[in-house]
């Protein structure tokens, strides 16, 4: 058994660090995909328990998936390319309002599609953006990295716009419109403290003034960094007001469709592929353009991805990490809210900061399963769970994938960052916001809801 | 669900604000209209 425990901490520490690591760009549904494999095939997860974890996963990454083939009908129509360019535009300027309206719309892209999402589709923007106004790279560094952070940060909210809180969700039963009520205010007023601290913090590098001129739109303009939703071209020269319109409209009604339709029984990635279809359905009525570039660009390891890492986390369940877990946090974690809260909290941006929030999440939700708590204090502490693995994660930049894949898209874009400049931000500004992010959770649910 | 609804409102209207095109002939150097791309190119 001892040598089984030690075999499934290599496979799961050695597959890990292979999917931050990325060597060569490598896909991380390889690294897990392969370790999964190898767990299945020692038994440490038997493959009875595989139709239980796809029952688990497939829902999740199902919606993540619809969401994701919205955001490249978006993009193929030029969307975000007009948003980039409209950006500009409206700050008449200010580098102070840029700063505003980057963090805005970096929130904004989380909630109406998913945070992994909003990081490939916003950074392209912002540099962009920034590239238009001709910033020195310092100055750079402090708008990109606000954006990233926020629009990390603002997966928690709401449950829909993270895989990995979806999943959690599932695990813990929670229903979605209970998940809102009692995470929506204590993790915006986290989100908005952070919001001031950075602009606190980066004060002296936001320009009072930009060189700002009106640039005229151009959809055919070759953008600045290629991202994997990108169009290489298109036969329509001039934005679309009309189609975008329409779209924004099917994106936002599907978002409010979540949390309106699931109190009728109908599960969520229905409701996303319905939004999926709509749109590609309206785009092939107005330009009769088909889905083959959807199907191209679409991620659909997602799917093997989480069950790849879902069958990690479960076998590390099945050699006792939970247990080692189970035995020294219960008894405080069940003393009182507070203890769940601040424990889950803490505990959760630790082990992100050291494996990465989708297992650590996966991890913590586990747990606290086995804890046999009550329905209050479990439902508070897997809120504290989310809220360590979506704000306290972002201490470093191991914390979620979508920081990594930042760093990488503005690598390629030959702004270097360092992790220990991306440190030197975080650790004034996270540790605060996620602080009062907990103490706003326990606050709020004591006082509507326990 | 009224919260995550009204949410939603609240924030697909400043999306719409944010994406809106500036009014057409308006202000001095505002992006092009459609329309007016079209005539030019008509013109052209």
């Amino acid at each position: 058994m001892l040598e089984k425990t030690m075999i499934m901490y290599i496979i799961f520490f050695f597959f890990t660090f292979l999917m931050l690591w990325r060597p060569k760009g490598l896909n991380e549904t390889i690294p897990t995909s392969i370790g999964a494999s190898l767990v299945l095939a020692l038994g440490i997860v038997p493959y009875s328990d595989i139709l239980a974890i796809l029952e688990i996963i497939s829902g999740a990454s199902i919606t993540i998936i619809s969401t994701i083939i919205m955001t490249i009908v978006l993009e193929s129509i030029g969307f975000f390319k007009w948003v980039a360019h409209n950006l500009v535009n409206k700050t008449k300027g200010s580098g102070r309002l840029l700063f505003l309206y980057i963090i805005v719309i970096c929130f904004l892209m989380t909630l109406f599609f998913n945070n992994d999402g909003s990081i490939l589709i916003t950074t392209p923007i912002i540099i962009r953006v920034l590239n238009m106004i001709k910033l020195k790279p310092h100055q750079k560094i402090a708008y990109l990295l606000s954006g990233a952070i926020i629009a990390t940060a603002a997966s928690a909210p709401i449950a829909v716009s993270n895989i990995s809180n979806l999943i959690a969700l599932k695990i813990v039963g929670l229903e979605l419109n209970s998940y809102v009520e009692m995470m929506f205010v204590p993790s915006m007023i986290g989100i908005l403290t952070i919001a001031i601290l950075l602009f606190l913090y980066f004060k002296q590098d936001i320009p009072k003034k930009i060189e700002y001129q009106n640039i005229p739109f151009d959809m055919n303009e070759k953008p600045i960094f290629q991202h994997p939703f990108s169009q290489t071209s298109t036969d329509k020269p001039e934005y679309d007001w009309t189609m975008f319109k329409i779209c924004i409209s099917i994106v936002v009604l599907i978002r409010v469709g979540f949390f309106s339709l699931t109190t009728f029984g109908i599960p969520l990635e229905w409701i996303a592929i319905v939004g999926a279809v709509l749109l590609i359905g309206i785009r092939w009525f107005r330009y009769q353009k088909g889905i083959r570039d959807i199907i191209k660009k679409t991620p659909w390891h997602i799917l093997i991805f989480a069950f790849s890492m879902y069958v990690l986390v479960y076998g590390l369940k099945n050699v006792g990490f939970n247990t080692v877990l189970f035995e020294h946090l219960h008894s405080l974690v069940a003393s009182s809210h507070l203890n769940a809260i601040a424990i889950m909290g803490t505990l959760l941006t630790f082990l992100s900061n050291i494996f990465n929030n989708l297992p650590a999440v996966m991890i913590g939700t586990l747990s606290l399963t086995e804890m046999n708590l009550d329905i209050d204090t479990l439902q508070v502490a897997y809120l504290a769970n989310v809220i360590g693995s979506d704000i306290g994660a972002l201490l470093t930049p191991v914390g979620t994938l979508a920081t990594l894949l930042w760093m990488f898209i503005l690598k390629k874009n030959k702004i270097p960052i360092t992790w220990g400049q991306y440190f030197k931000v975080t650790i004034m500004v996270i540790p605060i916001g996620l602080i009062i992010s907990l103490l706003s959770l326990y606050l709020w649910t004591n006082w509507l809801f326990f | 669900m009224l919260l995550p609804t009204s949410v939603f409102c609240i924030c697909g209207f400043f999306l719409f604000r944010f994406i809106q095109p500036p009014i057409q002939g308006g202000v001095k150097g505002d992006i092009t209209p459609v329309e007016l791309v079209k005539k030019v190119n008509q013109n052209a």
